[in-house]
């Protein structure tokens, strides 16, 4: 397949695999413990598994996987709510796919829908708003997921909406920002983190800029990276080659697709839409300030949280659940107490396990519960 | 009674109404009219003709094909009923057939009960019975006896099609699950995932319009070229529902052994694995209904893979891998990228990613 | 409205450090003072409230203290210089 198989070279990856290997062997640092290198977004998580990439990598550098996946990061609270409006009887409730699973306290959509929900999976809000063209009768509210790489496509699809007049949709937003998150996990006590793969689609959106703060204040490099497995495997070779010569940039890998100056339509029309809000809850991560957005007073009647009561309740995380351990990278999947046991994909406690993009459902699924039980063995002898 | 008494030259019903309605289901001249116009002309066989509760099958004849019967159902529900490459008539024939193929048996005959939602259109239903006669005649079965039930609107989606499949099993055939040993090959008899991907992209859900076909076909031909050349072949099954990821997986637990397969040696579509990719779904475990997985033992595999490229419906037949001494149980891939993964049994259903 | 403004809009922490130095400054002088007379305040406070509460405590530590003080040497006299011989403890 073209433009999507250069990207898998198995030759490729072998040669970079090597160059990575000779920076490490002449690379001074603290050879007790293991280089830790986040990868903020889910779907390079996504990538790393599905490609076996970090088998690969030398045992020196450890991959920790970050907190971009935004299905998994959906607080309990907010399915609750969006449930709520699903069980609505007017109401056509159009999702993303991987939402649907997503565990309430109650339910999920998914379980929403068996019980006799209107609950349909779109592609694109404006397949949403095109469920509201045709169904003039009923509500169409699409649950807007994402981080700023799909904020700008439900604002564009609010616009579209007020330019062509439609009244029976509207968007239940819990779009949310990597950036102030990122921040979060820099400023945690127990942090132990060497450098960050960028979320390549994110910046995308916003470019470079929003960024610098963690090499101007933090002191940790990052590069901006692609999602295929030799973009991953270039990209920590960026981030080593910065460690070893004692260099903290924002480097861009991803510059086939992410431009420095991101893409300044898209920022409009989300500045338009909407405002930050105080804070929101992140599940696993707890409340993080000025982290999710909402529909600004000018879009309201295209805002489902006014257009319908939604019991807007905090439900706390599991007390068993260390999915904030494991985004820090402080504890490996495995490692914590329920994984595998109370928490499987098909009951998940946590965020991690809730998504094929969450670090413990891609242990879960491609292997990790093995690996985690023989390295816990070993570790015992 | 018995059926030579009863010629099939009596006076066949004709329909005339342009929708099903409930009365072609309440046992009247209208159901025997709609059975006969569209089943008993669409599947014409002195068997079924006299249109008894039973068909009855000479022991004799069936004795001839082996020593053992295989007698297997399942129903069939899809969405939408026409798809590209197929509909749920040929799905229905060619899912029961393939489920006795696969155990080693020649498929002889089928059952067939259809439940229609009333307002269904005739020409639709003609179409579909139309399809399960053709596709019974390529896979050399008789549809001998069937069920015709017309619910209320809303109480079924359009139709369902259950079929019950018998046949007999050659002396001397053994298949099972639970012979696999390390060192047998594994073998595909061609691309992956068409039929997931087709019924995908039919549903319109995903606006993506994929020119992706559906792989429905019955495989008794094939099956038996296959059993020729590999007389020691340990197992196949279709790999439907679930995928080959599925079977691979069933297969491993059965003989409590392990299996690596190579995804370079895995034969997809470049449509299927565009489709997957922007759906970020796995190819692995969308269904396949012309696909069978079969491990044969290594000295047995280059003939068998021949055998099935022979065929029409194994062109691209693919050794994919091996089974291996690991832990029992575990399935994994080498990955085009050189790494390696495990491939586990899908937990719910595959669902789209976000981004 | 520009792609700038917009990321200051959804970022508004990145853009508090690029603050005026004097601005700065004077905020945090303002800060230290708010917070140093808030901590005056709450001595005061307490002090005035607890004042007899306090006199008893110390007055009650120092009637304790003098009771140990002659216990010790008690015992020092007791056992002729080892103050923390077994039969001591004992």
């Amino acid at each position: 397949m073209r433009y999507v198989d250069e990207f898998r070279d198995r030759a490729k990856a072998d040669v970079l695999i090597k160059a990575i290997e000779q920076l490490l062997a002449r690379m001074k640092r603290d050879e007790t413990r293991p280089l830790q290198i986040m990868e903020v977004c889910g779907g390079h998580t996504h990538s790393i598994f599905r490609y076996g990439v970090e088998g690969m990598l030398p045992k020196s550098i450890e991959l920790v996987h970050g907190p971009g996946c935004p299905v998994c990061v959906l607080p309990m609270g907010r399915v609750d709510d969006g449930v709520a409006i699903a069980e609505r009887p007017e109401v056509i409730f159009a999702t993303f796919g991987d939402a649907m699973r997503v565990p309430g306290s109650r339910k999920s959509l998914l379980q929403a829908k068996a019980d006799g929900c209107d609950v349909r999976m779109v592609y694109s809000p404006m397949d949403a708003l095109a469920l509201a063209r045709r169904n003039p009768e009923r509500e169409v509210v699409f649950f807007g997921i994402g981080f700023e790489t799909t904020m700008p496509s439900t604002a564009l699809t609010v616009l579209q909406a007020e330019r062509e007049g439609i009244e029976n949709f509207s968007i239940f937003c819990n779009h949310i920002t990597i950036v102030p998150t990122i921040k979060a996990i820099l400023d945690s006590p127990d942090l132990r983190l060497d450098g960050f793969l960028g979320p390549g689609h994110v910046s995308m959106v916003i470019g470079d800029a929003p960024y610098e703060f963690i090499a101007r204040y933090y002191k940790r490099p990052m590069v901006i990276a692609g999602f295929e497995p030799l973009d991953i495997l270039q990209s920590i070779w960026m981030l080593l080659k910065q460690i070893d010569e004692g260099r903290c940039e924002i480097e861009n890998q991803y510059t086939r697709v992410a431009a420095r100056e991101g893409n300044s339509i898209a920022l409009q029309a989300v500045a338009r839409v909407y405002e930050l809000r105080e804070f929101f809850e992140w599940r696993g991560l707890g409340s993080i300030d000025h982290s999710g957005v909402k529909i600004r007073d000018a879009y309201g009647r295209f805002d489902a949280e006014r257009k319908f009561a939604v019991p807007n309740a905090r439900i706390a995380d599991p007390k068993s659940c260390q999915c904030g351990e494991v985004l820090k990278g402080v504890i490996k999947p495995w490692q914590c107490k329920v994984f595998g046991r109370a928490c499987t994909p098909e009951t998940p406690l946590g965020a991690l396990m809730v998504s094929s993009e969450g670090a413990c459902a891609a242990y879960y699924q491609y292997g990790g519960v093995k690996r985690g039980r023989d390295e816990a063995e070993a570790s015992v002898a | 009674m018995n059926m030579i008494s009863f010629p099939s030259r009596r006076s066949r019903g004709k329909v005339h109404a342009p929708t099903v309605t409930l009365a072609h289901g309440g046992g009247g001249k209208a159901m025997k009219d709609l059975i006969d116009d569209l089943f008993v002309g669409a599947f014409d066989n002195p068997l079924l003709a006299p249109l008894d509760d039973q068909a009855r099958i000479d022991l004799s004849s069936l004795a001839q094909y082996g020593d053992r019967l295989a007698f297997t159902t399942d129903s069939f529900v899809v969405d939408p009923l026409i798809f590209p490459g197929g509909d749920i008539g040929k799905l229905a024939v060619c899912g029961t057939v393939n489920d006795l193929a696969v155990g080693g048996a020649v498929p002889l005959y089928l059952s067939c009960a259809v439940i229609i939602e009333e307002g269904v259109p005739m020409d639709f239903l003609r179409r579909i019975a139309q399809s399960m006669a053709v596709t019974a005649q390529e896979a050399g079965v008789t549809i001998v006896t069937g069920d015709t039930k017309v619910v209320n609107k809303g109480a079924c989606d359009q139709m369902f099609i259950t079929t019950t499949g018998v046949g007999v099993v050659a002396a001397g055939v053994e298949l099972g699950a639970h012979r696999a040993r390390p060192g047998d090959a594994v073998l595909v008899n061609g691309l992956l995932g068409d039929h997931g991907a087709a019924i995908l992209g039919a549903r319109g859900d995903m606006a993506l319009r994929a020119p992706i076909e559906s792989d429905c076909a019955p495989l008794q031909g094939l099956i038996a070229r296959l059993l020729e050349a590999a007389p020691n072949t340990r197992f196949m099954r279709d790999a439907t529902r679930g995928g080959i990821a599925t079977v691979l997986n069933e297969i491993a637990e059965a003989s409590q052994i392990a299996i690596e397969i190579d995804e370079a040696a895995t034969p997809l579509r470049d449509e299927v694995r565009g489709f997957c990719e922007i759906l970020g779904l796995d190819p692995l475990y969308l269904a396949n209904e012309g696909k069978i997985v079969a491990i044969a033992p290594p000295d047995e595999a280059a003939a068998a893979v021949d055998a099935m490229r022979a065929h029409p419906l194994g062109r691209q037949a693919a050794l994919i891998g091996h089974v291996t001494a690991g832990e029992p149980g575990r399935v994994a891939m080498r990955t085009i990228f050189g790494g390696r993964r495990i491939v586990d049994m899908l937990v719910g259903e595959q669902l789209p990613r976000i981004c | 409205m520009t792609g700038n403004s917009a990321l200051e809009g959804l970022y508004p922490f990145l853009h508090d450090k690029e603050q005026d130095p004097a601005a700065r400054d004077a905020g945090l002088l303002h800060s230290i003072e708010a917070k140093a007379r808030e901590s005056r305040e709450a001595n005061a406070r307490f002090f005035a409230q607890q004042a007899g509460v306090l006199i008893d405590a110390a007055k009650a530590h120092a009637a304790a203290y003098h009771i140990l003080w002659d216990l010790v040497h008690t015992l020092l006299a007791d056992n002729r210089g080892s103050a923390i011989s077994k039969d001591v403890a004992a």
